[in-house]
């Protein structure tokens, strides 16, 4: 009992941290990019920043708007960081060590995902103002959306290995990891995760230019707090997922011993490289019109995923090579 | 040990953000006045309600949605059991993923997904704004006749 308490207090902490820590390095790494020098007055270099930010935001008042539904309003922030978290559960950091190694963890973070629809939904319709019903109405749309090829993805990657847990995907990718026989559906794979996370270029759904700050406008204080932590959480969660699905997890490349310590710093830097992208991304591309993002995905990935499930199955038929 | 640990977590990860919400609740001031808690909206009294109509564009990509997920769900079960499945079962897919193919070709095929004309010819945006925009654009037909001249 102690024990599993202390087990989730282990997984937790650190992860509100690297949230935390991700946000002053996005922010630290898009002034770079843009040549200033980002934040740097709290602490040494800017290190206390993100503690600060969060203690600002715990104290500060949290405003309910005058024609909001209360109870929806709070509620949303809560099912969206509590859905974010939750998708920890199945995460292998080293050999044999998630929380609880599920058999279907996969299938869990589909569900988790999809779930995660209903938090921008009540967000946009309790607040009652205009800017956030718009925003929660295109967020949904593009979740919604994205959904599809992120399943489609995921099918073509657990063909191979033929399981959903994901230890049993990590464990199969030691001859080689998936991303060398898979690249183009890696390719495809960055673009769906951007458009899943809500990053710039697609980040439509918070489009400061035109809807202030989409779904969440009237959130503030630590509702607000919430959101911005769930979208980072599921950032680094995608990150991590990435790398277990393509980048062989904690499998060092060739045959060499580890220790749990150091299979987990390797899947750490793996997911490092991929967050680094995904700010990269970020700094690199302008935003695309929402018709463009709907355009992209129904008429782009989706009929050339088609394609690849078709594809992937029939290679493996054809030159016998199931597992 | 599986078990438990999944129950805690389950149990924790609630409790954990329910209480920093309450924690902000009693710590922040609550100092409301009618500016401050009135719906934002650029500076303005808020207009109008904000439980407005919304292009029926964004219906159809919802129940879209919940075809094709059902569709590529069914597809699941196929790619776990593939390695104990004869030739047979490969080809039941192939025919399955064919006529997905077809619904997927008429879905496109008749503009389910075509926002940008949608928006253009949608009863919403012309009732709303026909008036001003039939003077505006013999406004600009105007103008653009007299440059012309």
């Amino acid at each position: 009992m102690t024990l599993s308490f202390l087990d989730s207090l282990i997984l937790v902490i650190p992860l509100l941290g690297s949230i935390a820590y991700l946000t002053l390095a996005e922010r630290k790494v898009m002034g770079s990019m843009q040549r200033r020098l980002g934040p740097n007055q709290v602490g040494s270099y800017g290190l206390l920043q993100p503690l600060s930010d969060g203690l600002k935001l715990l104290v500060k008042e949290s405003v309910l708007p005058s024609q909001a539904n209360k109870g929806l309003f709070y509620l949303a922030p809560f099912i969206t960081l509590t859905l974010s978290l939750l998708g920890w559960i199945p995460i292998p950091f080293a050999k044999a060590s998630p929380l609880a190694d599920m058999s279907l963890g996969l299938l869990y973070l589909m569900a988790l995902s999809s779930l995660g629809v209903y938090g921008v939904l009540l967000a946009g319709w309790s607040a009652n103002s205009k800017y956030a019903f718009i925003g929660s109405l295109r967020s949904t749309a593009q979740l919604v959306s994205y959904e599809l090829p992120f399943a489609l993805l995921i099918l073509i990657v657990v063909i191979i290995p033929g399981s959903l847990s994901l230890s049993h995907i990590i464990e199969a990718q030691e001859p080689v990891w998936y991303l060398v026989p898979l690249l183009p559906i890696w390719v495809l794979w960055v673009m769906v995760v951007v458009a899943e996370t809500n990053r710039a270029p697609f980040d439509l759904p918070e489009s400061e230019s035109e809807l202030v700050a989409g779904f969440f406008t009237e959130h503030s204080a630590l509702p607000f707090a919430y959101f911005f932590l769930a979208e980072y959480g599921s950032m680094i969660l995608i990150s991590v997922l990435s790398s277990i699905l393509f980048l062989g997890g904690y499998l060092l490349p060739g045959d060499i011993s580890t220790s749990p310590v150091l299979e987990s710093l390797v899947l750490g830097v793996k997911s490092c490289f991929l967050l680094f992208l995904l700010i990269w991304i970020r700094a690199s591309f302008p935003r695309v019109r929402f018709d463009q993002l709907m355009y992209l995905c129904w008429a782009g990935l989706i009929p050339i995923l088609f394609g690849l499930v078709i594809l992937v199955p029939s290679i493996l038929v054809a030159f016998d090579i199931l597992p | 040990m599986v078990m438990s640990n999944l129950i805690m977590y389950f149990c924790f990860v609630p409790l954990f953000t329910a209480t920093l919400m309450v924690i902000n609740n009693r710590l922040g001031v609550k100092k409301g006045d009618p500016a401050k808690v009135s719906p934002y909206e650029c500076g303005f009294a808020p207009v109008g309600t904000s439980r407005q109509k919304f292009s029926v564009s964004f219906f159809l990509v919802a129940i879209l949605f919940l075809t094709f997920d059902l569709e590529i769900l069914f597809v699941y079960p196929f790619a776990m059991s593939l390695c104990h499945l004869s030739l047979l079962g490969y080809w039941v897919f192939i025919v399955f993923s064919l006529i997905l193919t077809v619904a997927f070709v008429y879905e496109l095929g008749i503009g389910a997904l075509n926002y940008a004309t949608k928006a253009s010819s949608s009863s919403l945006t012309s009732s709303q704004n026909s008036p001003r925009d039939s003077n505006r654009t013999k406004q600009e037909a105007n103008k653009e006749n007299s440059s012309q001249e």
